[in-house]
Order: C-alpha cells, then structure tokens, then sequence
C-alpha cells in the first residue's frame, strides 16, 4: 500500500450545500507539471508504470498490449491534466483514464471484457471462503464451528514478513483469479483505492464490489495459508 | 454472502461476512452479533488477522521492483519527448 498520505485531502469548500473535498498536494503537483515541470512528470510515471502494468492486464493479457494502453494513458493524462480539479486523488484520477483505455482496446480486440454486462454474472457463482470439512458439520454438536481452525501467522498482521517468495505466490494468485476480482484486489490492497473510488472506476455497485474483494482475498488468504503456516512451523 | 436471520453467530458464518463486518456494511444487530462471537472465539479473531494479513501482504507488491513490470528507458524517453513537444506546441 503506497502513498496514502499525499492522497489526503488537504482541505475542503462548501458549494451547494455540500462539502467536497480538495486532494491540494495532488492538484499542485498537476499543476505543476501543466506548467512543464518535467522532473515530476517523470517521477509521476515512474511511480505508477508497474502498478499501471498489472491493472492493464486484468483487460488485455500481453504485455505488449498492455504497454501500449499505459503510454497511451500517459498520452491521454497530458493532453486533460488541465481538467483534473483534485475533486479526487490524482492516482483515482488516472487509474479512471487507464481503465477507460484498456476496455476500449479488449473491445476492439474482440476479447470477452470485464465489467461489461455480458461478463457481469461472471465470478458471482456461490462459493465458500473456506472449506466446508474445516467446520463441524450439521448434526454436530458443535455445528458450525471450527474443527480445523486457523494457525496464528505472527503476533500481528503488520508484523507478518513479506519475502520474495510470498510476492511470487501472490503474483501467481493474481494470475489465477478472475479478471474482475484481480481487478477490485488490485485496486484496494496494492493502490490503495477506497471501495468508493473503486464502484466509480469500474461502473459496479458496492455489493458487487464487496463481494469481488471478499472472494479475491479468501481465494489469496487461502493459497497464502500453507506458506505462512510452513513458515511459523518452521521458526517456532 | 449470506444473510443473517438467525442471532447467533458460528465460525461458518463469520468467515463468510468478514468483509461485510470490515467494510461497515452490516446493520448494528448484525455487527454486534459478530463482535460478541469474535470476543468468545480466538479462532475467528486469527482469521480476521489472516485477512488483514492478506491485505498488507498483497500491498507489498506495490512496493517491490520487478524486473519485468520495471520501466523500460526507450518508453520513459519517448514520453518525455511527447511531454517535450506538447511543451512546445
């Protein structure tokens, strides 16, 4: 998770009865590269290429396609920055371009797109977070509750060590989850975007979107399981 | 995800509506029936840490320099030199 403090609101005004918030910082550094500051438009693309990369992917699989739909982003950020009015994150901004960009490329390329109505009902199949054989089965007289229960992976959830090897895992999750989910994962938990920001970026509801992250992260928490487990077997 | 009409809680339950408990979208009934379960069951306290564990771990890769998502120096120049001419024009 990055950034989130230059994605603050730095303040905000009243207009029409109603408070909208103002990310200042954000709109500065638009600003700032409207008027041809070319350090921070490099430091700008340098930051979100990768993160950029992997959410292209969820609408076009090649990694050449894939660049092409960021440098056009890029493209299509200079030529509107000058309507960007920090009435959302600069990041929430962009990432809005981008998606905009990459469904119009898997639509051209004839690819079945996620979020599209015809894909909608896609990854909505009833599913269980965790296997029904790790709970007491009905009839028990502990029915529902956990007989395989769950290993403490570290004293807190910050203090659970990322390696190399678990990034590899997560990368191999992603690939393997449906599109929409990696999508609403990669959104929330990589570039840190709220569930709001999220429904407006890819045009689905609240509940879609809960239900989208509560299925990526049970699917990740799951594959995630053994490797931490191991690990905690290991060093205990 | 399923709805909860009956009053208690089981584990069953619980890790179905974590999200549901995490993103605020459950009527107070429902969230006091699952925090009363989560003060009785460490089990279900773990997995929620499992969760947040999850979260934080997949928000490491926003953090990691992978050499395949890396920017290749032929495309940052490029886009310096469009964000060069639009300068000019």
């Amino acid at each position: 998770m990055t950034e989130r403090g230059s994605d603050e609101p730095g303040s905000s005004f009243q207009e029409g009865g109603e408070i909208e918030q103002i990310h200042a910082s954000d709109l500065a550094l638009a600003r700032r590269i409207e008027g041809g500051d070319e350090t921070a438009f490099v430091a700008l693309i340098r930051r979100h290429h990768a993160g950029f990369m992997r959410l292209a992917t969820v609408w076009v699989r090649s990694p050449s396609v894939a660049e092409d739909v960021v440098q056009e982003t890029w493209l299509v950020v200079l030529e509107r920055l000058g309507e960007f009015q920090g009435r959302s994150a600069l990041k929430t901004w962009l990432c809005g371009i981008l998606v905009n960009i990459a469904r119009s490329r898997a639509r051209r390329e004839n690819k079945l797109v996620p979020f599209d109505p015809l894909t909608m009902a896609q990854d909505l199949a009833p599913e269980t977070a965790v296997p029904a054989e790790r709970f007491s089965p009905p009839g028990h007289r502990w029915d529902g509750h956990w007989q395989r229960p769950p290993r403490s992976w570290a004293p807190s959830p910050e203090a659970v060590v990322v390696t190399t090897e678990t990034l590899a895992i997560i990368e191999r999750c992603l690939e393997e989850l449906p599109a929409q989910q990696k999508a609403v994962l990669l959104f929330r938990d990589v570039e840190d975007l709220s569930a709001e920001e999220v429904c407006n970026a890819l045009g689905i509801s609240s509940t879609h979107q809960r239900v989208l992250l509560h299925r990526a992260r049970s699917r990740m928490r799951a594959l995630l399981e053994p490797h931490y487990d191991q690990r905690k077997g290991s060093s205990s | 995800m399923k709805s909860l009409k009956q009053t208690e809680i089981v584990c069953r339950d619980v890790v179905e509506i974590v999200h549901e408990y995490l993103e605020d979208a459950l009527s107070s009934s429902e969230r006091a029936g699952f925090e009363q379960h989560l003060h009785a069951c460490p089990w279900c306290l773990t997995y929620m840490d499992q969760i947040r564990a999850t979260a934080l771990s997949v928000g490491k890769l926003g953090e990691a320099e992978l050499p395949s998502l890396a920017l290749p120096s032929a495309v940052e120049s490029s886009l310096v030199a469009m964000f060069r001419a639009r300068r000019k024009a």
